[in-house]
């Protein structure tokens, strides 16, 4: 059975996983977090509204989370950490 | 009871526009320029607190640094990335330890003060080396599909920004675009892109 397709709109953000090695000690984040998947012509991406960073991020503290802003062409990016209660 | 936190950076803004649903999404860096992306909880790993002012570690502790992390680097496995990533190649990891050892020397015998580069390993397993200053960014990179030194360059300028990208073949091409990334003067990347056309053209 073939996976539901779905659309992407301009208004949709998306999330990148990004490893913690991408982080220089200033917060600049390398362009390398954002090349392709090794041997395709894809970066794999998740569709923030069916998701949340921190299943994007795996539930991970090594990895970071860039959310891209399609309509406005922005990137943010989103640390997760783990705080003991 | 572990719960989970987000800290949120400051915007890049980026360019052009994109607007279909078959996007192609942008393969290389998102236009990270110098401190476009920056942490509210910026990673202060080494500077102290010496008789009350900031102790700034000097360049060659910080090229001794880098050493290091290339040296973490090679103990990665597959899929360090989690997106079917590969171990890095000897072979790049010897082209970039030569490159800084080389770097060191220039530093010594030419000054030419390039500052030591943040170190990143690249998915298909080569090795990245990352400059960022004001309005400038290059990057040097060793990759598994070529023995030459890939590069990237960029530069703000009031017109907009400039960005090369390239092959460098020889030591005297890298020498080059240090030299531009530490005292070339604003739009000086421009020469290169033309004397670049140039060399492409009388081929």
């Amino acid at each position: 059975m073939l996976p539901e397709i779905e659309e992407i709109f301009d208004e949709d953000d998306l999330y990148r996983r990004f490893t913690d090695k991408y982080l220089d000690d200033n917060g600049n984040l390398s362009s390398a977090a954002f090349q392709n998947t090794t041997g395709t012509d894809d970066m794999s991406v998740d569709l923030a509204r069916l998701t949340t960073p921190e299943r994007t991020a795996l539930d991970n503290e090594n990895y970071g989370v860039a959310m891209i802003k399609l309509a406005l062409q922005e990137i943010i990016i989103k640390l997760s950490s783990t705080a003991h209660q | 009871m572990a719960r989970s936190l987000l800290r949120t950076g400051i915007i890049t803004k980026l360019s052009s526009a994109t607007s279909s649903i078959d996007r192609n999404l942008p393969q290389f860096d998102w236009a990270i320029y110098e401190h476009s992306v920056k942490m509210k909880h910026a990673i202060q790993v080494d500077d102290e607190i010496i008789d009350g002012k900031p102790f700034q570690l000097k360049e060659p502790f910080l090229f001794c640094k880098v050493f290091k992390k290339i040296e973490q680097i090679t103990e990665l496995e597959s899929n360090w990335d989690s997106f079917n990533s590969r171990p890095i190649k000897i072979r790049c990891v010897s082209t970039m330890v030569r490159l800084l050892l080389t770097m060191m020397e220039w530093r010594e015998d030419l000054s030419l003060d390039v500052p030591a580069p943040f170190v990143v390993p690249t998915p298909d397993g080569g090795i990245q080396f990352e400059w960022r200053k004001k309005f400038k960014y290059l990057e040097i990179a060793s990759l598994p599909s070529t023995s030459d030194h890939e590069f990237l360059a960029k530069e703000r300028v009031p017109e907009g920004d400039i960005e090369l990208e390239g092959v460098l073949k020889s030591d005297d091409e890298i020498k080059e675009i240090l030299y531009w990334f530490v005292s070339g003067s604003p739009g000086s990347v421009k020469r290169h892109i033309d004397k670049a056309l140039l060399s492409e053209a009388s081929l």
